[in-house]
């Protein structure tokens, strides 16, 4: 187990060098020239210059290459064109706001899932069973950002019963328990646009584990021991749907933040998705590297815990 | 999406209470978008374009699908937006499937450093982000069909590899390929004559599933702006109706309806073709 | 509301509150708690709630026309005059002026018992460093405005006078809050403007106080209880969220969620129909002239070539584009000035959109259609941002397919119309809103004097190329006119020329559409510039 877990670690480092190599390939490969893309619109040529050397961008690519990785060890991803400060900076304040929604969705969605997929295979074969795999298939066609319209249209606007968007209410200021009813108010709909499509994946693959746990021989032994089906499921084969569910957050995380981005625009939500937004439609460089950097070692982190997870989960990997 | 059938652990033969049904009605429902998009000027008039002055007129007689700000009817608007999205769906999925069969193959029958350089490849590109990627790609590189089409294959090859080089794993050990091998034939001309052959229906699988992953990623990028603006896309015209949802619904619900029922339509058809072609294959 | 330390990392629980890098910028001295308010109030303090579009980079008016900035800026600060609704020219911080005949001097009176945010003194002083090194070194409208003073004195401190280099009939214009707002030179004084962080944190004389802003989320702001107009303000906070996605604003508003929304960030399209409802107030602004233009390149063929760009110009539905975009609030415009503005000429023919017209003229002029009915090219460019002109580029490009043009749309964002547009000049026709205004000295002449062509180029300059020189003398000529009549016969004859020339082909001018509700507020968007509301005369209903 620990040969694994330290496999694990060390294989994630290249990785998130790997990320940011390819984002300074990816500026440096782009039409025009990167001091432009760097210093943003209409640029002085005092500037101009004051970027290079910044930058240094009149060095040998390698040189640029590896200062670019000694500053990026330093945390330090340059200074947002648009709000003129540490990219760093600007990225950290919206974090918890992201981290919130997404948590909430991952709940939800492996909640959700867990128990829709367990539900579908104990009743397996069955109009129970067609129903909710029905549900989930659909769950995850849907686009995300059509159901956070939709759900805006429905629930907001014709109903009235929750806020259209936005963090906690403008109108009034709470404080305390106020507060936190009045931010969980507007997570509702964001959380549930966005939990959608990983709960329907999540029931769809707890199902198939569940009935593949569910056939394998010594789950037989059980029932011929006399074990009850609940005590089956749950004791033996729930945590193999376990190991599924992990797998899946893992392997679609970088699915989830992408939807995350796409609901935080909808729903006006201030986190990290609507700073990559602007950051792409200001072609901000230096923020929008340094969102994409964020959200990829995100996603290898996310990744790294899952596998850590799934290696403490499962009885055949532990050592 | 992203062949997380991969991850599954059972073998496919298990996989039971497939109803039929579904797979049908996935081909139905496919069927009946390619049929919109295919007879789209005999069915709703030569341009999706055409403006005229009746702006935002309800769904009727004369509008089925009602028409939109600019009194351009909305129905054929869907329909011409089925031909982009399918084509940039099905271009996108046979770049990525590609790809991704060409590493695989490579991998899974040369085995060694090269598996082992290709499939640190692999991951690298399945950790990043890859809808992200794909913004900051058009955001510096500019947009377009063409280039929509390539970076969202390029992103996407994954998935296919992995499955292609488990079955390349097993398939290496099979006699027919030690008689060939035998026989002096090349590596290459293994893989072509002998290997795909075998792997082809899990292409098949992986095809249909890109198509709808890519579908929906088009979509996103051009709902926030990012897509080709000369073409009427679905993520297009549901960018375009934002504004309007409360006053002109119908902007937003048929495009959105046609997006989900295409996506449905793939995954379902996806997964009857996985339990029929795949499951008997295995072993 | 506790000083917690203004670290990243400082481990506040995100339930409280997420944002502290964004609280560097309140500074001390300020910290006025939206809660907390003179003892005297027993009811719950009364709040206005309104939305910007962005988050602001910049909140300093006074050196940027960028509109998040005013919209910001304006409840904050104050300038020399307020020109309202009608034109008229009224006291702000300048209580009289006096113009010398030769309109070489101007006086201003100051008013006296103004105090700034910060409980310091406001003086000649202030308004002398502010015009000086801001307004008119910086601000892109101020620098025009301003430009032929020569030197400004203070003779004591409730006068600042103006010397000039020669007459110059735009000057008063430039003295509101569009380039004229005042900065305080105890706090701007011996730093970097540009890189001063109350840019971000502004002090001013204005209605009302800057608590604090969180990024992405909201802004903030506090009554001045000192403000120098007795009863005014009238709310105690007010609130602005910060929305980038126009459908989501709209259904703020009708949701109850945000009061009002002004011009800026109210997508013109619904703007109607929200209008319309019960209880919803629409003002429309007239912002003394802005419109959408379509500048040509006329460097090269075929735009080079006049009657290219008549026949174009004839071949665009105009009428079209006024009447479905931006519908209800577009205003047809002929020539290079708005019709806004008292030197409109009236007096100028359209181009009637006419196909046959166009393709006769092109024919004449010598570009056949080819094999595949195609004559030649149209790059047309765009910001993306603007769903205006997006809509427009739709119309446009079928327009031109009927005289056989072949439009090529490129919407781009601001930095790549700017890099592509602006200073490639790889384009044949840019189309975005310019704001023409406040006096066509300061919006219209830089678009056609060919002393503005600069190389490299510099966006939002003479970036057509257009080079005529009767017009560039007729420039020079009006600039020094003060009298009205004979001004209005100069320009009169520069637009006949220009509008001939068509180097810029304007699409309509309009009016913006400002929305609040009534039942929560009144005295809102009284004055010319919806994005520059001040809220001073803004009043609590119910």
């Amino acid at each position: 187990m620990h040969y694994v877990v330290l496999r694990r670690i060390l294989l994630t480092i290249p990785l998130m060098l790997a990320v940011v190599v390819v984002t300074f390939g990816l500026i440096h490969l782009a039409p025009g020239d990167p001091a432009y893309l760097l210093a943003g619109d209409a640029p002085t040529p005092e500037f101009l210059a004051q970027v290079r050397a910044e930058y240094g961008l009149d060095q040998p690519l390698g040189t640029q290459l590896l200062t670019y990785l000694g500053k990026a060890a330093q945390l330090d991803f340059g200074t947002s064109i648009y709000f003129k400060r540490p990219v760093f900076a600007v990225i950290f304040a919206r974090v918890p706001a992201t981290l919130l929604l997404t948590l909430c969705a991952l709940a939800l969605a492996s909640v959700g899932g867990v128990l829709l997929g367990v539900t579908a295979a104990r009743h397996r074969g069955t109009r129970i069973d067609g129903l909710l795999s029905a549900v989930s298939l659909v769950g995850y066609s849907i686009p995300t950002f059509w159901l956070g319209q939709l759900l805006v249209l429905v629930f907001a606007m014709s109903l009235n019963w929750l806020p259209t968007g936005g963090f906690t209410s403008t109108r009034i200021t709470y404080t305390g328990l106020d507060y936190g009813i009045d931010v969980a108010k507007h997570l509702v709909l964001p959380v549930i646009s966005l939990a959608l499509f990983e709960l329907g994946l999540i029931a769809r693959f707890t199902r198939t584990a569940m009935i593949e746990a569910l056939d394998r021989d010594y789950v037989t032994v059980a029932y011929a021991k006399g074990a009850d089906t609940g005590r089956v499921l749950w004791r033996h084969a729930l945590p193999n749907a376990l190991l599924t569910t992990v797998t899946v957050i893992g392997l679609e995380f970088g699915v989830l933040l992408a939807g995350a981005l796409v609901t935080e625009t909808i729903f006006g939500w201030p986190g990290l998705g609507t700073l990559f937004y602007d950051a792409v439609f200001r072609r901000d460089f230096p923020l929008l590297t340094g969102c994409f950097i964020f959200a990829a070692s995100a996603v290898i982190i996310a990744n790294l815990l899952t596998d850590l997870l799934y290696a403490a989960l499962d009885p055949r990997v532990r050592r | 999406m992203s062949g997380v059938s991969a991850i599954t652990s059972a073998p496919l033969s298990r996989r039971r209470g497939r109803v039929p049904i579904a797979g049908f009605f996935g081909g139905a429902l496919v069927c009946l978008v390619i049929i919109g998009a295919v007879f789209a000027p005999l069915l709703a008039g030569p341009d999706p374009g055409a403006m005229s002055d009746a702006t935002f007129a309800h769904p009727g007689f004369a509008h089925p699908m009602g028409t939109d700000d600019l009194g351009r009817d909305v129905l054929a608007r869907v329909l011409y937006g089925g031909r982009v999205s399918l084509v940039i769906g099905l271009a996108s999925a046979l770049v990525a499937v590609s790809i991704g069969t060409a590493i695989g193959a490579a991998a899974g029958y040369l085995g060694g450093v090269v598996d082992d350089a290709l499939m640190r490849l692999t991951e690298l590109f399945q950790v990043i982000p890859r809808f992200l990627l794909a913004i900051v790609v058009v955001a510096l590189f500019g947009t377009g069909s063409l280039r929509l089409v390539l970076v969202i294959g390029l992103l996407s090859w994954p998935a296919t590899t992995r499955i292609v080089r488990a079955q390349c794993l097993v398939l290496r050990g099979e006699e027919f390929i030690l008689a060939a091998q035998m026989a002096g034939a090349s590596p290459i001309r293994i893989i072509l004559r002998h290997v795909l052959p075998n792997v082809a229906p899990y292409l098949l699988v992986s095809v249909t599933l890109q198509t709808g992953s890519a579908i929906l990623v088009e979509s996103f990028l051009s709902f926030l702006g990012l897509g080709d603006p000369a073409l009427p896309s679905w993520g297009l015209l549901l960018q375009q109706a934002q504004i309007y949802l409360r006053s002109a619904w119908w902007m937003a619900t048929f495009p959105g309806v046609a997006l989900s029922a295409t996506i449905l339509g793939l995954n379902l058809l996806s997964d009857s073709v996985e339990g029929r072609f795949v499951a008997r294959r295995d072993r | 509301m506790s000083r917690e330390p203004n670290m990243p990392g400082s481990t506040i629980s995100p339930f409280i509150s997420p944002w502290h890098v964004a609280r560097r910028s309140v500074l001390a001295g300020l910290g006025v708690s939206a809660l907390s308010f003179p003892r005297a109030f027993a009811a719950a303090p009364t709040r206005l709630v309104g939305v910007l579009e962005e988050t602001p980079s910049i909140i300093n008016p006074a050196i940027t026309a960028v509109i998040s900035s005013y919209a910001a800026g304006t409840p904050v600060y104050n300038a020399l005059t307020h020109i309202d609704a009608k034109g008229n020219i009224t006291p702000e911080l300048a209580t009289a002026w006096d113009i010398s005949p030769d309109g070489l001097t101007y006086t201003f009176h100051l008013r006296q018992g103004v105090t700034w945010h910060d409980g310091q003194k406001f003086g000649a002083a202030d308004v002398k460093f502010s015009l000086e090194n801001a307004n008119g070194k910086l601000h892109p409208w101020g620098r025009g405005a301003f430009r032929a003073v020569e030197r400004i004195e203070t003779p004591d401190d409730a006068t600042v006078v103006l010397h000039l280099r020669q007459p110059s009939a735009a000057l008063m214009l430039g003295t509101d809050s569009a380039c004229g707002l005042i900065l305080p030179k105890h706090i701007w004084d011996g730093s970097d403007i540009l890189k001063n962080p109350h840019n971000l944190a502004p002090i001013g004389t204005g209605p009302y106080k800057f608590v604090e802003m969180l990024p992405g989320d909201r802004l903030r702001y506090a009554r001045n209880e000192t403000y120098f107009v007795a009863g005014q303000p009238y709310f105690d906070e007010l609130v602005f969220r910060i929305i980038p996605d126009p459908a989501a604003r709209v259904a703020a508003f009708e949701n109850e969620e945000v009061d009002t929304i002004y011009m800026n960030a109210l997508p013109f399209s619904e703007a109607p129909r929200l209008g319309a409802e019960p209880g919803v107030a629409l003002k429309r602004t007239n912002l003394r002239g802005a419109g959408f233009m379509g500048i040509f390149n006329v460097r090269e063929k075929p735009y080079s070539d006049v009657r290219v760009r008549q026949a174009v110009a004839h071949a665009i539905d105009r009428g079209f584009i006024r009447n479905n975009v931006d519908k209800g609030f577009t205003i047809k415009m002929l020539g290079p000035v708005p019709p806004a503005s008292p030197l409109y000429n009236t007096a100028l023919q359209d181009y009637e959109h006419d196909p046959a017209l166009a393709n006769k003229m092109l024919d004449e002029a010598g570009y056949p259609r080819g094999a595949n009915g195609i004559r030649f090219g149209f790059n047309f460019l765009w910001p993306a941002a603007d769903a205006g002109v997006t809509r427009m580029a739709d119309v446009i490009r079928q327009n031109l397919a009927a005289v056989g043009i072949e439009a090529h749309l490129q919407p781009l964002d601001r930095a790549a119309l700017t890099q592509k547009g602006y200073i490639a000049l790889q384009f044949d026709m840019i189309c975005e809103s310019y704001g023409l205004g406040p006096d066509p000295d300061i919006g219209v002449e830089r678009l056609y004097n060919s002393h503005n062509i600069f190389n490299p180029p510099v966006p939002y300059t003479n970036v057509s190329g257009y080079r005529n020189p009767e017009v560039d003398a007729l420039f020079d000529k009006q600039r020094v006119q003060l009298d009205p009549t004979a001004r209005k016969q100069t320009y009169d004859r520069i637009q006949e020329l220009i509008w001939a020339d068509v180097p810029v082909l304007p699409m309509f001018a309009y009016d913006g559409p400002n929305i609040f509700r009534k039942s929560v507020v009144k005295g809102l968007y009284e004055g010319s510039y919806g994005n520059q509301e001040s809220f001073a005369t803004a009043k609590p209903q119910a």
